[in-house]
């Protein structure tokens, strides 16, 4: 840390702090401040500023009696453990697919045929994700959706499947809807991955005779390290913080089966004014995100960033 | 290469035609959706409620009807895209600035700085839209475009500064150094040497902080309650309830909602591309 033996005292880099200072201006005001708010406003009961009455930790038991709380932080689990393999899996197998085995035989305006199967599978990413909500949830619909329509016709399923009335099942339609609009991000990651890998690497495994699967397995894989992280990354954080597909699917229903944090959040603080409460939820999400952030640093290295030293 | 084709001749696997057809499924399964939407926008009050994938009682109706109802969807693409665009320029430029701060010498308790803003990466803005629309509704900022922007910036900036980081490691101190020799300011590095080589990582994080401002919705709900102010994916939800009945109306809205990104991405796609694969992602 101490750089004093390179050179002898400097004076500080003032110039450095106003280049700083825009990004630590948002970061304070509209990071830390919330953070600070919701902490400190979690121990009051209030549904406007002007009227809070303090109540201790009263609103933490309420919480840890709650229920639907419980439902939130398993369904982001269950979220969590779905879709990022899931995403990651079908964006490796599209990347790998148009960057690696479109090109091998040789073809003039080979790249057409890469730009145009990497444009067509970010078209989700791009979609609005009120859009996405909608459109799936008339798929979904019974009788009017074509998944329940064409089930019945091919495979002589009831017609009257609803996926998003059935409590059992209506968070796995709500991922479907997730998976289909993000699998294009974790492709265009991989992407990125693959162009990062040395063709003589890749070379030297095709030379040594290595299976497809070989190949994958030791190759592309572990080179791959760092995408795997963000993405897991990305995951989390977007579970903890889905509120759009869930909300106009199936507004947290039937009867919480899908609730996320954020619905949840939405419906204490702003439908049922308990301000004081949606704080208190706030709080143990962030709780729950510094525990992800510190399991994901302790076993598997922080990636990028949080290890430079000097 | 020149005789990877032989190659993977020699060897028993799904060939060309294999990969390609698994591609043409994924091709089938994304585009699916969209081209029900694209069908249901298309179809009378009679065909609406078929649940097949193609009909052929069909009207252009439905965007006649939507674009004369709703004189304020001009509104709200200025609204999306103003905030997105304001968003994403503000936090490329602060995110390069403190990139650039940061590698600067004796600057004290720079690293505290940094990772505070890393840390920043796993809050989830959920958490934080009670505090937000608090402030919002002290500086008067509700049903203002900044509003939403200020938060914006500061949400996106921790993702910013991991890419840009990145890319800012890999310029050679020589380069800055034999620019400060040769009489350049602090700011004039940035503007003259920094900037131009952090550009492929500018273009990566321009396009997913676009992306992610474009679509957000959760604070926009709370923030944005004018029907002009609005953005997109707002009046998408909004209009849900008000077509209840008139569902074709409500595709063609969605449809007209989804065509500008399309064409929009499929501009800045190569770009994009071009920045992902230069390093945004650590292979």
């Amino acid at each position: 840390m101490e750089n004093t033996k390179i050179k002898k005292k400097q004076k500080i880099n003032w110039i450095a702090y106003l280049f700083i200072a825009p990004a630590m201006f948002f970061f304070c005001m509209y990071i830390l401040y919330p953070i600070l708010f919701v902490s400190t406003h979690s121990v009051y009961k209030w549904s406007t500023l002007s009227k809070m009455e303090f109540v201790g930790l009263a609103n933490y038991f309420s919480l840890l009696k709650d229920s639907t709380f419980w439902t939130t932080i398993k369904n982001s689990a269950v979220w969590i453990l779905v879709t990022v393999p899931i995403q990651a899996c079908l964006g490796f197998i599209l990347a790998y697919i148009i960057e690696e085995r479109l090109g091998r035989k040789k073809r003039n305006g080979k790249g057409i045929s890469k730009m145009v199967f990497r444009t067509i599978f970010f078209i989700p990413v791009v979609t609005s994700v009120t859009v996405v909500a909608i459109v799936w949830s008339k798929i979904f619909q019974p009788y009017q959706g074509i998944l329940g329509y064409y089930l019945n016709q091919w495979f002589n399923m009831s017609p009257t499947i609803n996926v998003l009335g059935n409590a059992k099942v209506a968070l796995f339609g709500v991922m479907l809807a997730n998976i289909w609009e993000w699998t294009g991000w974790s492709m265009i990651m991989y992407v990125g991955g693959l162009s990062q890998i040395s063709d003589d690497i890749k070379e030297a495994a095709r030379i040594d005779g290595a299976t497809v699967w070989q190949e994958l397995r030791y190759v592309y894989l572990p080179s791959l390290a760092s995408v795997h992280k963000s993405l897991l990354m990305l995951g989390v954080i977007g579970s903890l913080q889905t509120y759009a597909l869930v909300g106009v699917m199936t507004n947290g229903g039937p009867n919480h089966a899908t609730e996320m944090p954020g619905t949840y959040i939405f419906l204490k603080g702003f439908t049922q004014n308990q301000m004081g409460y949606a704080c208190t939820i706030s709080v143990a999400i962030l709780l729950v995100a510094l525990i992800l952030t510190f399991i994901q640093v302790r076993f598997l290295g922080s990636g990028d960033f949080m290890k430079k030293g000097d | 290469m020149a005789n990877s084709n032989q190659k993977s001749g020699s060897r028993p696997q799904m060939g060309q035609a294999g990969w390609i057809l698994l591609l043409i499924i994924a091709t089938v399964m994304t585009l699916l959706p969209l081209i029900f939407t694209l069908s249901l926008s298309f179809r009378t009050q009679n065909s609406i409620y078929d649940p097949r994938l193609f009909v052929t009682e069909l009207t252009n109706g439905n965007y006649i009807k939507a674009m004369k109802d709703n004189p304020t969807i001009p509104y709200n693409f200025l609204a999306s895209f103003v905030i997105s665009t304001v968003s994403t320029v503000a936090t490329v430029l602060f995110a390069s600035m403190a990139v650039f701060g940061f590698s600067r010498e004796n600057v004290k308790g720079k690293l505290l700085m940094y990772n505070m803003i890393m840390c920043a990466l796993m809050v989830p803005i959920s958490a934080l839209v009670i505090p937000i629309t608090q402030l919002n509704s002290r500086f008067g900022l509700l049903d203002n475009y900044f509003g939403l922007i200020f938060p914006y910036i500061a949400l996106n900036i921790p993702y910013a500064v991991t890419i840009l980081q990145g890319f800012m490691s890999g310029i050679p101190k020589e380069l800055e150094e034999a620019a400060i020799i040769d009489g350049c300011s602090t700011p004039g590095l940035y503007v003259r040497i920094v900037l131009p080589l952090l550009k492929s990582g500018i273009v990566v994080v321009s396009i997913w902080t676009f992306l992610t401002c474009w679509n957000e919705f959760f604070l926009a709900l709370c923030t944005m309650t004018k029907a002009t102010t609005k953005t997109l994916p707002l009046i998408a939800q909004q209009y849900k309830g008000v077509y209840n009945s008139q569902p074709g109306v409500l595709f063609a809205i969605l449809i007209i909602i989804t065509i500008p990104m399309i064409i929009f991405y499929s501009i800045v796609q190569k770009q994009f591309v071009k920045g992902m694969t230069s390093g945004a992602v650590k292979g």
